[in-house]
């Protein structure tokens, strides 16, 4: 048996995110929402050892209860939904706060969010509650009160394990993360879902602009494979 | 002070040429950590450091952690600079959360404006980029490998200090390490790279490209797709926001349609040339050159053209 | 009055889009270039609870309403605007929701949990030789035997016949029974096709839509157990029309499907374009073929989910008329299928030579969707006469 908690974190469909003409900022307006890639993983990684082990899994979402009704849908026993409008510093130490207060036995994160692509999230947390972290995990297994993963390194894979309670960050190989069905949706809407709303933290950066990337290039259409050719010559060198 | 470190000397260094730029427009002193005792120390400092702290150690996180945090706390540095290498980019935002506060990871530019540190990174999937400042010290930031030059001065003087810090063991046990599969590759230090994306039919074809790739001395890149859903490639040749961020001087994108994600990822490159017979692909707004056409003609061809 | 769809019914559309973008929208090409669905979709389809949707959970299938059922048609169109795994999904979805209704409890449990499991195929055999949209019409002959059905004659342009000799399964048929009672004479029966005596199908090169197969069957002296009688002797005629009351709608939210999926991509074509140094989009004539094209399109989605509701409303709280349901349901019909085809041409003719090419991927689309006007479920001309039927009255009725 393993208490899981997944910490998940709900972002703006990024493709479909449109530039304010004139002033470069992004719009989101109006843009979709979606669990972040790699925290699906890591939510389908903690279904994966409750159907192997037994257990509960408790999803912990900075978002809606859209979010929390996907989560639920896919597998989740319960959801906790709160707002998140803070920095890496401030997430940390929301999460800190709320999961001090539970039963668990493992933490799962995703490596980074696909937004903000900082690592921070699931190192920082692991920091705050004091238990190991083992980050980048492509491959996991629980054995003997501890988690062995294969960590996914520059130029190598490391096999490394800690002692439960701990953390782990996944990443995108380690599974393929289920769809929910029709039947599993509907499902959920039985499930426990609660909402809390945290005070709001510290923040330890803050931004002051967020532009649109100009990017200029030649753009231009060859002919045929001879130009191609050419220009692949002298671009080589 | 400023503190850079990290744990691969390459990066390293080039962390001590930006960190030299800061430390002199601030006036202040700059500290290289070396965690291991690998015999480069001196080198740190004919590439900028005025100190460096040199540490028995391992690069363990946990150990890393414990020996930056209690340099930080004996020597108060202001800004701490942290190869965003994978065991960079963990223990930074752990050393923050120990302080409190901020970091900033993979910073592709930092500048000082009225004595602050102002940070550049990308944000909302590479395609925009902020811009933001620190609330409290340390200033934390990690800087990815590759993005400044190192500096090299042979004038330099410096002061090597063996520190001996009592840190706590580590609580992750290493049990294995595996080598990566053949000649472990590094795309994101390649000069040329051929990339593959939908455009490719099957597994098999993926020799197609990496001849195209061969007879250039490049390496084989892909997109998201081909390793991601498709498996055909393993990580290591994913180019793009979520897999490596490359800055080659040439990029070839075979049947790559060019989303958002992986334009983001190939920014940097000087000269990208797309070969996708879709001509509406985004990739061709994305691309120095483009060539429209099937990808099964026109690889076999330029390869024999290449030969010739 | 409330236009949007429940939580629970955005989260599944979100996730059948997920699931055919990554299950079926790579295969489009190749079910059309191929002229069949590969296995491993329709593997994937049943596991994924798509294949006879509306089914109850006893027999395997989700209990969905039509509402959802039409949500899952127009997602199955977006990623394969052929049609041909539309079509697969949508008569098994209206069909079998027919037998779950009015079929034999054994013959259910016969022959609904393969269905759902995507093991076998269930189509609908209406339409013959003589004519498809006029049903009293029907010669095909059931006749009592002891304990058997014996059924003779042919029905063609039936959908699946390939997949259910292939796969097994069979048709829901209409069949004559009473010959001297015109329409009232008419029963449904269950009719299984693959290694059955008596059962000879051929297949028909078509213009598209080729992942399904289009073909005939041959009936002669084909013996069925009695079980296989769907609902009351002589009472076909009023489930049939209920069937394709049940159907047509999800034939309608195919089309919209594809045209959706059509005209997005067309958008974004034209905004990327440059004529004379500026995009398409620009052209007034090309923001006017837009606006019109998308305003064809909500209005059809609109009479979609109307319909579907409806649907819904009438088998759940016995709301609505079966005159206002044919009414709103042939309305649907009638407009989904040509509102598709025109805006899966202007965006055809939007992409200039790039569009006439396979590689676009816009052709597979006209021509799937050119089907839905030739007939399929009712020609556009019955759903008129069924429009103007309940507006005028019974005594303009010509048949």
């Amino acid at each position: 048996m393993v208490d899981i908690i997944v910490c998940i974190k709900q972002i703006f469909d990024l493709g479909q995110i449109k530039v304010d003409a004139t002033s470069k900022r992004p719009i989101t307006e109006g843009v979709a929402r979606k669990i972040s890639d790699f925290d699906k993983n890591a939510l389908e990684e903690t279904l994966r050892i409750k159907e192997k082990h037994g257990g509960t899994v408790l999803a912990l979402i900075g978002g809606t209860k859209e979010a929390a009704k996907e989560a639920l849908a896919m597998g989740a026993d319960e959801a906790v939904i709160y707002s998140a409008d803070t920095d890496s510093l401030g997430t940390a130490t929301i999460l800190a706060e709320i999961i001090q207060k539970m039963k668990y036995d493992l933490i799962l994160c995703g490596e980074a969010s696909v937004d903000e692509f900082s690592f921070q999230t699931g190192p920082r947390l692991a920091q705050a509650l004091g238990i190991p972290v083992l980050t980048y995990a492509r491959k996991m297994e629980i054995k003997d009160n501890e988690v062995i993963v294969e960590r996914n390194l520059e130029t190598r894979y490391e096999v490394a394990k800690a002692r439960l309670p701990a953390l782990v960050t996944v990443t995108k190989e380690i599974n393929e993360p289920r769809i929910p069905t029709l039947l599993q949706i509907l499902g959920a809407s039985k499930k426990k879902l609660t909402e809390i709303s945290p005070a709001k933290p510290e923040s330890g950066v803050e931004t002051l602009s967020i532009t649109a990337i100009e990017m200029k290039r030649k753009e231009v259409i060859l002919k045929d494979i001879k130009e191609l050719a050419r220009v692949v010559i002298s671009e080589k060198s | 002070m400023i503190f850079a470190f990290s744990e691969n000397i390459e990066t390293a260094l080039e962390l001590l040429a930006k960190g030299r730029e800061i430390a002199d427009s601030l006036k202040s002193e700059l500290a290289a950590i070396s965690i291991e005792r690998h015999g480069k120390e001196e080198s740190y400092i004919a590439y900028g450091a005025d100190t460096v702290y040199s540490i028995d150690s391992e690069p363990q996180a946990d150990l890393v952690v414990d020996c930056i945090f209690s340099l930080t706390n004996q020597n108060k540095p202001e800004i701490l600079l942290i190869g965003g290498t994978k065991l960079g980019r963990e223990v930074a935002p752990r050393i923050a959360q120990r302080f409190g506060v901020g970091c900033a990871t993979d910073c592709i530019d930092l500048s000082i404006e009225q004595e602050q540190l102002i940070v550049k990174r990308f944000v909302l999937g590479g395609r925009f980029i902020a811009t933001q400042r620190f609330l409290h010290k340390p200033r934390i930031v990690t800087i990815p490998p590759r993005r400044f030059e190192k500096k090299l001065d042979t004038n330099r003087n410096g002061e090597i200090i063996e520190n001996t810090l009592k840190v706590a063991k580590s609580r992750v046990l290493v049990l294995e390490i595996k080598d990566k599969t053949s000649q472990a590759l590094k795309i994101e230090e390649a000069d040329i790279i051929v990339s593959v994306g939908r455009g490719l039919k099957k597994k098999e074809d993926l020799n197609l490209v990496e001849s195209l790739a061969k007879i250039l001395g490049g390496a084989l890149g892909c997109s998201r797709s081909v390793a991601a859903d498709l498996k055909w490639l393993p990580e290591e040749h994913w180019v793009g926001l979520s897999g490596h961020k490359v800055k080659p001087k040439l990029y070839i994108a075979v049947g790559i349609s060019g989303q958002a994600q992986h334009i983001a990822g190939i920014r940097d490159a000087k000269t990208i040339i797309a070969i996708n017979n879709d001509p509406n692909a985004p990739i061709f707004k994305a691309c120095d050159y483009g060539i429209v056409g099937d990808l099964y003609e026109i690889v076999p061809e330029l390869v024999a053209t290449l030969k010739a | 009055m409330d236009f949007s769809f429940t939580e629970e019914q955005e989260l599944f559309r979100k996730a059948v889009r997920e699931f055919c973008e990554k299950k079926i929208a790579p295969f489009a090409n190749e079910i059309d270039e191929k002229g069949e669905i590969p296995q491993k979709v329709l593997e994937d389809m049943a596991s994924f609870g798509l294949l006879g949707i509306t089914i109850p959970r006893e027999y395997g299938g989700s209990g969905a309403d039509f509402i959802t059922a039409a949500i899952a048609t127009e997602e199955i169109a977006r990623a394969d605007i052929s049609m041909a795994t539309a079509v697969y999904y949508l008569v098994e979805a209206g069909w079998g929701f027919l037998i779950n209704r009015y079929g034999s409890k054994k013959a259910k449990e016969e022959i609904l949990p393969d269905v759902t499991r995507g093991k076998t195929f269930l189509g609908i055999a209406s339409t013959e030789a003589a004519g498809g949209s006029d049903v009293a019409a029907i010669s095909t002959m059931m006749t009592k035997e002891g304990e058997k059905l014996v059924v003779n004659g042919s029905k063609t342009f039936i959908s699946g016949v390939r997949e259910a000799t292939k796969y097994g399964g069979g048709y829901v048929t209409v069949v004559k029974t009473s010959p001297e009672l015109a329409r009232k004479g008419l029963s449904l029966c269950y009719l299984p096709v693959k290694d059955i005596p008596g059962i000879t199908t051929n297949v028909f090169k078509q213009m598209g839509r080729d992942g399904i197969s289009t073909g005939a069957i041959i009936i002669k002296n084909v013996e069925i157990p009695s079980h296989y009688l769907i609902g009351d002797w002589n009472r076909g005629f009023y489930y049939a029309m209920e069937g394709f009351n049940c159907a047509r709608p999800l034939v309608a939210a195919a089309c919209i499907g594809a045209a959706e999926k059509a005209l997005e991509s067309g958008i974004e074509y034209i905004k990327e374009r440059l004529v004379f140094g500026s995009p398409l989009a620009k052209f007034e004539g090309m923001q006017f073929q837009v606006a019109e094209n998308y305003t064809k399109l909500e209005s059809a989605r609109l009479l979609v989910y109307k319909a579907a509701w409806m649907l819904d409303q009438m088998y759940a709280n016995n709301r609505f008329s079966h005159k206002e349901i044919n009414k709103a349901v042939a309305s649907a019909k009638l407009i989904a299928p040509t509102v598709a085809f025109d805006i899966i041409k202007d965006v055809l003719i939007w992409h200039g030579a790039y569009g006439y090419t396979k590689e676009a991927g816009l052709e597979k689309g006209l021509r799937g969707v050119a089907s839905y006007i030739m007939g399929a479920e009712g020609a556009q001309n019955i759903m008129k006469l069924i429009i103007g039927r309940e507006l005028l009255g019974k005594e303009f009725d010509p048949c």
